[in-house]
């Protein structure tokens, strides 16, 4: 293929997948119908671009394609076979659609990808099916690379998936836009999953990898996607420009987090020159336009200030860890979670030293008993504290409960130095 | 498409008909004539049907093997022991089902859609 013709495709997929599935989702009411035509269509782009050259509006031709090939299975065999009910649609929209079937105004359909990020984060499906079903959707990332982004197998993945869209189907689940009185519960539903995405991606639970920023960066593309579509509506969403602002700070670290030997990297060995300055200015730029809210929103605006408060420090020893400690107070008494807690004693130990953030670790172990991050904290601070004895037992204890390769490596060396 | 909402318990574990009070009662009757006033006012959905059942205890199950039919006495399942009534809703989607239904407070409700593709 011409350089030309695969980078007009490339750029197609990644800028218009989302838009082009949603109106043909809208307009043929089959998910799988609307999925498989359009891919074809993009096989057919494949085919012929490199000798015809790449149109002059490739979305316009890739949604030509996509209807007519939807059309021919529509009225073929293929469909005499369907079990599956027809997705529902509002009546109006329809008619609108049926109008629109000649015009391709693709900045007009801003809403239809809406619908279909809502579709795929219904509250109906399990969390990591919406997820998921939000990256193949909304942004056409293959089955195979989802499953290999949430490290399943491929066919466990494909499942998933199938089921998920079975669901939307037989159990109706509506492609419209919420009412004023529900979307604020389904944005939030919506950005759960893509935090889900995200968090998958920046902290894996097992394996070697210590990010896997593809899909964190899929998540951030998903937060801006649903930023921009409210936006586009009028509506006020600062959950989800809190969230954006969170990724976005955290995500800047990407690459000082990993050495070269593909181990962790504490955060107060970061090469900084190595983080992404443009994406701190952004993250900064966001969450300075956020007010203190309530809820969830600001459980999300405060994580994004101590993020921030991380990435504008220049040297680790200029980080204002009181004011880190003190963001954390109000995080926990707002999500009241023992993992926000462990984060208050870090920063506690850092302001007012070891002793302090110890004993806010009371109590903490019959509500974390798994987690390896508990004695490895209290190891460290202990450590600090001139108790070598009783930090080697928590690291071991750590190193046992630890199933991160570049996490379990950092620990034995910790221990190793005591 | 028409949904059944089973009435698969109380959202209150300590609740029971059968020791509430009366103005308890009457408020959990209040809310099935909500329920039905709701699905009244909106053009797009009907009540098709709906009733109470009596407990597990009654419940008998039939099976059949090679034409020979045994009856056992009980409900065919833990979960089957809690449904106390179902309503049958037709609504044009999954949203507005669960809107309707959930003015059903005082029910943990599990939401079938009709398999219409048998009938």
């Amino acid at each position: 293929m011409t350089n030309e013709a695969s980078a007009a495709l490339e750029r197609a997929w990644q800028q218009e997948w989302g838009r082009l599935l949603g109106l043909l989702v809208g307009r043929f009411r089959d998910v799988d119908l609307a999925e498989d035509s359009l891919a074809d269509a993009f096989e057919s782009a494949a085919r012929t671009w490199p000798t015809d050259g790449v149109p002059s509006n490739p979305a316009a031709w890739l949604l030509t394609a996509a209807r007519r090939r939807a059309l021919d299975k529509v009225r073929g065999a293929e469909t005499a076979r369907r079990k599956l009910p027809l997705l529902v649609v509002d009546h109006v929209r329809e008619e609108e659609r049926a109008q629109r079937e000649e015009v391709v105004d693709m900045d007009d359909v801003g809403d239809d990808e809406l619908r279909l990020l809502f579709l795929a984060c219904h509250p109906a499906l399990a969390p990591e099916s919406q997820a998921a079903l939000a990256l193949r959707l909304v942004l056409g990332v293959p089955t195979a690379e989802i499953a290999r982004l949430f490290l399943v197998t491929e066919p466990t993945m494909a499942a998933r998936i199938t089921r998920a869209k079975k669901k939307i189907a037989t159990a109706g689940l509506p492609f419209t836009l919420p009412d004023d009185g529900a979307l604020a519960g389904r944005v939030e539903v919506a950005s759960q999953a893509i935090y889900l995405c995200f968090t998958a991606g920046y902290a894996p639970g097992f394996g070697d990898a210590v990010v896997r920023a593809d899909l964190a960066g899929e998540a951030i593309r998903l937060a801006r996607l649903l930023a921009a579509l409210l936006e586009r509506r009028g509506e006020v969403a600062p959950a989800v420009l809190a969230l954006l602002a969170l990724m976005v700070l955290q995500h800047s670290r990407r690459d000082a987090r990993v050495s070269a030997d593909g181990e962790l990297v504490l955060l107060a060995d970061q090469d900084r020159s190595r983080w992404h300055h443009e994406e701190i200015s952004e993250g900064l730029a966001l969450l300075a336009a956020l007010p203190p809210t309530t809820g969830r929103a600001e459980e999300l605006r405060l994580q994004a200030r101590i993020a921030a408060r991380h990435a504008t420090a220049v040297h680790p020893e200029g980080t204002d860890w009181s004011a880190v400690a003190a963001d954390y107070v109000r995080l926990e008494r707002l999500s009241g979670s023992p993992v926000v807690r462990l984060n208050r004693a870090v920063a506690v130990a850092e302001a007012d030293g070891p002793r302090a953030g110890l004993a806010l670790l009371d109590g903490l172990d019959e509500l974390l008993p798994l987690s390896h991050r508990l004695p490895a904290v209290r190891g460290e601070l202990l450590a600090r504290a001139g108790e070598t004895d009783a930090a080697r037992r928590q690291l071991q204890v750590a190193i046992d409960r630890c199933r991160h390769e570049a996490e379990l490596a950092h620990l034995r060396a910790r221990l190793a130095t005591l | 498409m028409k949904y059944i909402g089973f009435l698969v318990g109380y959202n209150d574990p300590d609740y029971s008909w059968a020791s509430a009070g009366e103005a308890e009662q009457a408020a959990e009757m209040d809310a099935h004539g909500a329920f039905t006033e709701a699905v009244e006012r909106r053009e797009d959905s009907t009540l098709l049907g709906g009733e109470a059942l009596t407990d597990g205890d009654s419940a008998t199950v039939l099976r059949q093997v090679d034409g020979d039919v045994t009856l056992t006495d009980g409900p065919f399942s833990e979960a089957t022991e809690g449904i106390g009534g179902f309503y049958l809703l037709d609504a044009p989607n999954l949203d507005v089902a669960v809107e309707l239904f959930a003015a059903l407070t005082p029910y943990v409700i599990e939401i079938r859609p009709v398999d219409t593709s048998v009938s």
